[in-house]
This record gives structure tokens, sequence and C-alpha cells, in this order.
């Protein structure tokens, strides 16, 4: 057992046995690779002709030597293969594309030159992507040899394409020119129910407090510009109507400029110029991370670094120790590589924050599989359409703040579901029709005479399950004093506090380790607790989360007591009625009042809506006249192919 | 005015990269190329300076001060640092000299290979295993909700008839050839369902985002002419 295994002996021994038929005398196996050789490689004949082990390298260039005799079977059946592969393929336009084509393993072919330039497409991945290009109707280099070839652009073969090219844009350029062409629906007022991702975003967004941070990842150029500005411009000055300070970052230096041009944007609309955004005191840009996954690797692993230096180079003063103390992360990315870089390299260091996902429709399908995939994911919101629904979200409650009287009292009712608009009810019309009557160049400001119910924004229909009434069996503390049956939160993590018993209901509030809770009722497997926050909204928690206790009516007191204190300035949320925590390390309750006159900054939403709807509309045309030139190029197509079938088998 | 020009520079470039529907022909396609040369180039440009005042200038003027530091391991580590960082840009000029390339190279050789072990490793733990719980975690109304129990189900089979699709072993037959299993051929012909279903998903979303700059930019004309 002692004996060390020789892998020189043992190739010798394998290649023995297959028989190859080699002259005697002639090395085998791994010594064939050996230096001093005859059958040495040929670069290591060269220069590095030196001694010692044989590289994985090395070996690789042996097999370029081999003689094909030398290959076994197996491999000569392989590489016949890969040279009939290698052929030239039928034209495109004869057979309709087999998915294995588009679809099979890369077959990368190296040249000399570099590590960079080595890697070099092989005749199979030209084929591929001669076909994508056929199909994607991008000029084809069969039919040239380089840049300067002359598209066929009057050819007849060029013709479909230039009838679809031109339909698509008419039919665009229809609803800019004559409301008649108005087709489709505009988005939603509010988030449908089903997405909880979104109206968890705009809750967490908007539950924030002066104290906090936000990481915001700001990853695009102006290449996406038309699709994400108008997010970014309104997830911005969501942010900066909770006086929230975002902290700027991006592994793309030219969204590092773009950021400024929309916050420039941002401050441009502001009326007032005391209103203006000032960086280094309402936001923070900070220095480019080179290096793409590395770079967000260095922002994570180094965050303290990283935060000190502005973009300009200057010192920003902030002092941060580690990445978990941003309260929430937000990314605004337009592709999917970008997004899965965030989350694979910067999002397991944020423990406790949450990665709010805004992106465009090319990357929405990876993005919404994070999303429902990992609980420290939310959203996504994407593309103009969700961006319509969110400034309609932010008019709606920023357009209806009134001056109501502060909740008195343990209790608050919660809004009355009808008045709620989430659910599609009433408000989005009314909504609408009264941001068609307002000025396109301001939110409606807040009026005393608006009903104080007119936008709670959050109230969803809780369900309705069995609730188990609570076991009587635990003894009260003492006889004396009431005591009341809590729920105090076990977690290291910050857990999440819903609006119903499963994970798919929308997150009410947060909470923290050592937080206690009322406990008024429980589902019908105990899995879940229902509490009572203590601004008097019933919510849910898993009851894994936490643990169940008794406590005296005074000690529970108190510690709500000392919670409550910890936040010197009490800042509603907006007409939730609920009780809110937030902030790592910074314990606070919001309880719910009225927003301090002036406390809110100006919003300004400022957005033009006599060319918005015109966009959406020309959107949804385009999007059909894209399907029917599809469906109709490939009918013709098909009924090409039909008719020349039987001509062929003529022939 | 300032708005105005730039209002009126943003409308000539937007004409100049439509000129490419008409084609590559003489005059109008030089309108394009121009159009896309002044993007590119403004790009390298604020490239340079982005990466010149907010990396390159606060780093050496930290290397100048010992009382300061660029990263938290000190003074010191900067120093060792940036001479690495120097070697290596030096090594990279020296990509032109044919005999010297496997230098430039070895530096890309470093950069690449961290690159792909940051990269692995954050795939594997981002997203891999993440995902593969969820997918494995059933809904707690599995079995009383018939959605949510097709949902799962969908789930599972797409994720792993997908990842086998990318399985490439194969048997020798008794007569010498070689090939899978009918089952496995039957895995793969599902999981490519699901992979062509999910390109497709893909391709969708990328022409939606085609058309959603397209309306955004053809509204900025028709703005800019009203």
């Amino acid at each position: 057992m002692d004996e060390e295994f020789n892998w020189l002996e043992y190739s010798e021994s394998m290649e023995a046995t297959a028989g190859d038929g080699e002259a005697p005398g002639k090395s085998r196996g791994l010594r064939r690779f050996l230096p001093g050789r005859p059958s040495l490689p040929r670069l290591r004949r060269g220069s590095r002709a030196a001694s010692g082990p044989p590289s994985a390298s090395d070996i690789l260039e042996g097999q370029d030597e081999r003689a094909l005799a030398d290959l076994d079977e197996r491999l000569r059946a392989l590489r016949e293969r890969s040279v009939a592969a290698s052929q030239p393929a039928a034209p495109a336009h004869q057979a309709l594309y087999d998915v294995d084509d588009l679809l099979a393993s890369p077959d990368l072919q190296s040249k000399p030159g570099g590590v960079i330039s080595a890697v070099a497409l092989s005749k199979a991945q030209e084929r591929q992507v001669e076909m994508l290009r056929d199909i994607v109707g991008g000029p084809s280099q069969s039919q040239g040899t380089g840049g300067d070839r002359q598209l066929p652009v009057f050819s007849l073969d060029a013709a479909p394409r230039l009838l679809g090219t031109a339909l698509l844009i008419l039919v665009v350029c229809l609803p800019f020119v004559s409301s008649d062409y108005a087709e489709g629906e505009l988005p939603p007022s509010v988030f449908p129910e089903d997405r909880h991702g979104p109206r968890d975003m705009y809750n967490l967004l908007d539950n924030l407090s002066r104290d906090d941070y936000v990481l915001v990842g700001f990853e695009y150029g102006p290449t996406a510009a038309g699709e994400l500005d108008l997010l970014a411009d309104l997830l911005l000055r969501h942010i900066f109507a909770q006086r929230v300070k975002p902290l700027i970052v991006s592994s793309n230096p030219i969204a590092v400029v773009h950021a400024q041009n929309v916050i420039k944007d941002i401050n441009r609309s502001l009326s007032s110029a005391d209103a203006q955004l000032v960086h280094g005191e309402d936001y923070f840009l900070l220095r480019y991370l080179p290096g793409g996954a590395l770079g967000l690797r260095e922002l994570s692993e180094n965050f303290a670094d990283i935060v000190r230096i502005s973009a300009r180079g200057l010192p920003t003063g902030l002092e941060f120790a580690a990445l978990e103390e941003m309260t929430e992360l937000l990314l605004i990315a337009e592709s999917a590589e970008v997004i899965r870089n965030w989350v694979e390299q910067v999002l397991p260091e944020a423990e406790g924050s949450r990665l709010l996902v805004a992106t465009g429709y090319a990357a929405q399908p990876l993005a919404q599989a994070y999303a429902e995939g990992m609980e420290q994911i939310v959203g996504p919101l994407f593309g103009i359409r969700d961006a319509f629904t969110y400034g309609e979200k932010l008019r709606a409650t920023f357009g209806a703040f009134v001056s109501v009287e502060p909740p008195v009292g343990p209790v608050i009712e919660p809004a009355p579901v009808n008045a709620e608009s989430d659910s599609q009810a009433e408000l989005p019309r009314a909504t609408q029709a009264e941001i068609e009557d307002a000025p396109a160049t301001a939110l409606p400001q807040p009026t005393e005479t608006a009903p104080p119910t007119a936008t709670p924004f959050m109230t969803d229909t809780p369900p309705a399950p069995t609730l188990t009434p609570l076991p009587t069996d635990k003894p009260a503390p003492t006889a004396t004093e009431a005591s009341i049956r809590i729920v105090e939160v076990t977690s290291d993590q910050r857990v999440n506090i819903r609006l119903g018993p499963t994970t798919v209901h929308d997150i009410l509030a947060l909470g923290y380790k050592g937080d206690m809770f009322e406990v008024i009722g429980s589902n019908g497997d105990g899995s879940w607790y229902q509490i009572l926050l203590p601004a008097g909204v019933e919510a849910w928690i898993a009851a894994f989360l936490v643990e169940e206790r008794v406590v005296s009516a005074s000690e529970f007191a108190g510690a709500q007591d000392s919670a409550s204190a910890s936040e010197s300035a009490a800042r509603a949320v907006m007409q939730l009625g609920f009780t809110l925590r937030l902030g790592k390390n910074r314990p606070r309750f919001y309880q719910a009042q009225p927003p301090p006159s002036g406390d809110r900054p100006e919003l300004a939403l400022h957005r033009d809506r006599s060319l918005e709807t015109p966009r959406l509309q020309a959107m949804t045309l385009g999007t059909l006249a894209a399907v029917l030139v599809i469906v109709f190029g490939n009918t013709i197509y098909a009924l090409r192919g039909l008719l020349r079938g039987p001509r062929a088998q003529g022939r | 005015m300032a708005e105005n020009t730039i209002a009126l520079a943003s409308f000539i470039l937007t004409l100049m990269v439509f000129s490419y529907l008409l084609g590559d022909v003489p005059l109008i396609g030089n309108l394009y190329r121009i159009a896309v040369y002044i993007f590119v180039g403004m790009t390298a440009a604020f490239t340079l300076i982005v990466s010149y005042e907010g990396l390159i200038l606060p780093y050496l003027q930290d290397i100048q001060d010992q009382s300061t530091s660029w990263t938290a391991l000190g003074w010191r580590a900067d120093i060792y640092i940036f001479f690495t960082a120097l070697l290596f840009v030096l090594l990279l000029l020296l990509k032109p000299v044919k005999s010297l390339t496997w230098l430039t190279n070895s530096v890309f050789a470093v950069v690449i290979v961290v690159g792909a072990s940051v990269g692995l490793v954050g795939a594997l733990t981002g997203t891999l295993f993440p995902l593969l719980y969820a997918t494995a975690a059933l809904p707690e109304d599995f079995m009383t909700n018939f959605s949510a129990l097709v949902d799962t189900l969908l789930i599972f089979v797409g994720t792993m008839t997908g990842l086998y699709y990318f399985h490439y072993q194969a048997r020798a037959g008794p007569d010498g050839s070689e090939g899978q299993s009918r089952v496995g051929r039957g895995f793969r012909h599902i999981g490519k369902v699901f992979l062509v279903t999910a390109l497709g998903a893909i391709y969708a979303s990328t022409l939606l985002t085609s058309l959603t700059i397209l309306t955004e930019r053809i509204g900025f004309l028709f703005q800019f002419g009203a």
C-alpha cells in the first residue's frame, strides 16, 4: 500500500493492452511527452526544453502531434464526426433550423496569438452565428468579406425585410400622430394582487427613514436609457422623498456618468432652489468598480474602502464597516449578466438586506426567477409599463397626502378594503381621471379637503384563515396581573411580517431578534401566528422564527415603550395605520401619524403624459406588428417549402 | 440655450442612427457610422475620465501620504498593490512585441483565472444552490392547490430535463455504436422543449426591449417636431 502509484507505467500498460500496433521500443503512454523523447511536442522542443513533469498543456499539445493511427477507434470516430460537422451546411433557407444546431455545445478552436485572441469561432459556431444572423435579419458574412460590404438595400431579396421594417415603423408611429390608433390598454394604476414583488418593493422603499442608507447599483448606460430612465427616475425620487441618502455605485463607467445626468434631471424638475439635491449631502456617487464581477466582489468585501471615495475622486466622508449596514440594496440593471453578478458577488455579503431589482424586459426572465426563488430578492420591476404603474402609485400616495389627526391609542383600524386601490377597485380610474386633469408638470399638492382615506396605499384584504383558539393551559405569570401571550423573534436575521399566513402575501413590516408581538391567533396547523402590531394592525409571522411566551402586561408594555422611545421623531409612513420597524441595528417604530407639514420634500414627477401614453400604445401596436410579420413571414416560408418539395422530389 | 442645443444634437444624432434603416449605402450609410463613432468615442473618453478621476488619481495621491491608505490593509500594502498593478500595465504594453507576447498573455491568464474562479464560486453559491433549494422547496399548500402542484412539477421537470440536455455522456452499444439510452433521449427531448421555450421567452423579451427603445426614440422625434 505504501508503494506510490506510477502514472507513467499505468499509461504504458493501458496502451499496450489496447494493442495499438506501435513499433517496439517506441515510447508509450505519458512517457512520450516527457522531455528528451523523440515524440516531444514541437513547441517543447524549442526554447522550453527544460526538465520537469509534464503539464496539462503539454499533454494537450502532444495530442495534436499524435498520428491518426495512434488514436483508438472511439477517438477516430469522434474525429470523423467532427470533420463531417465542419463541412459547409446546406443553405440556411433550404432547411428549417434544428434546435440541436442552435443549442450545440461550443467547440472552441484555439489559435496562436494570446489568451484573448486565441478564442476563435469554430466552423460549427460560425454556422450557428450565420443562422442567427439569418433569423434576426442581420448582415450575412457569407455574402461578403468585410465591413465595407454594401447591403443589398434595393435588391429583391431585401424587399420583405424592408417591407417588414417599414410596416413596423409605420405602426409604431401611428399613435404619435393620431389618437384614433390608440390600441391597447394603459398599464394599471396599481400593481395586480398577484404581483407581490413590485408591491413589496414599493412598500420597502416607502418605509425607509431618513437615517437609512440605500446602496443603489446603477447598472445601465445611455443605450438602455429609453427603457430604464423613467424607472430609475421614479425610484430615486421615491428614495429622495423619504430623505434617504442613496449611495450610487456602478461597475459600468458610463453608467456613473449617466446616473449624474438622471439626478441632474431630477434637480432640474424641482422648482425650489432649496430642494436641489446636493452630492455629498443628499446622495453619494461612489467610485466606479472596474472588472465587472471582480469589481462587485471588491464592493462586497472592501465596502468600507470603496465608500470613502466618490466618482470624482474626492473623499465622501462616509464611514461604513461593512455592506450589511445598508438598509436595502436597489439594483437598476439592463442586462441579466449584471443582475447575476450582483446576486452572486454582492448579495451573499449583505446579510439582512434585500436586493430590490428593477430591470428591462430582456433581463426580466432571470430577475423573475431569482425573485421567486430567493427570499432575499424582491421584485422585479421591469420596463416602462411597471414604471408607469409605479409612478401612479407614487402620485396616488403623495398627491393625496392629507393632514389628518394622528390616531390615538393603540388600536388603529386598518384602512377599509374598498378604499384600497391595489385590488383594481375604483381608485385607479379615479386616479387616472385626476391625473389626466392635473397639470403635467407637478403633482397635485396636499389639500385639507381631501378625505383622509382617499389613498391608503397598502391595505390588502388579509385572507380569512381558520383561526385556532390559542391554548389556554399555560398559566399566567401572576394571578393579579393581566398576562399577554406574545411571540418573541428568535431569528438572528431580519424577519418578514406579512399580511397573510403564506410567504406569497405582501410584507407589512420587519422584525428583529428580541421584538415582541401580541398573539391573537394562529393558522390551522400552527405554522403561522397572527399577531397584533403595536399600531393595532393584524399581521402574520412564521412560527419557526419566533418563540411563544406568556408575559405580564407591564413587561410587554415596557418592551414596547423602550422600542418606541428609540425613535425620537415619529414619522408617518403613509396612511397605513401600522407600525413598522426598519434599519438594521437601529430599532425604531414608526407610529401611524400624519406627515409633519413640509416633512416630505417635493416629489414633482414632471412626467409628460401627452407623450407617455402614445409611447405605451405604440409599443403595443409594435408588438402586434412584429408578431404579425413573424407569423406572416413563416407562413410564406412554409408554403414555399411545401410548393418546392414536390418539384425537388420530381428532380 | 444649452438645453436646446443638446436637444437639437440628440434629434440630429437620432436621425443619423435611424439612417441605418436605409442600409449601408454611400453618404447615408456614413451618417449612421458617424453617429456610432461619436458614441464609441464619447464612451471611451468618459471611461477614461471616470477611471482617471475616480480610481487612478486618488490612488496616486493616496500612496504619497503614509498617513492615509487606499485600502484597509494599510499604506505599505497600497505600495505593493501599486507596483504590482504597474508591472501588469507594463507587461500589457508589450503586446505588440511578438516575441514577448507570452508575458502579456500571462497577465491575461491571471485576470482570467481569478475572474473565472470568482465567477465559479459565485455561480455555485449565489445562483445554483439557492435556486436548487428553491426548486426543491414545496409550497405550503402543495397538496391542496392544483396550480401549485402543476407549477412545482413543471419547475422540477424543467430543471431536471433542462440540465440533462447538456449531458453528453454516451455508452457503447453491442454493435459498437454510441448513444444514449431511450430514457436519456426522452429526457433530452423534453429538456429541449423547455430550453426552446425559455429561449423563445428571452427572445420575445429582447424584442420588447427593442420596441420600447424604438418607441422612446420615435416619441422623442415627434416631441421635438411638435
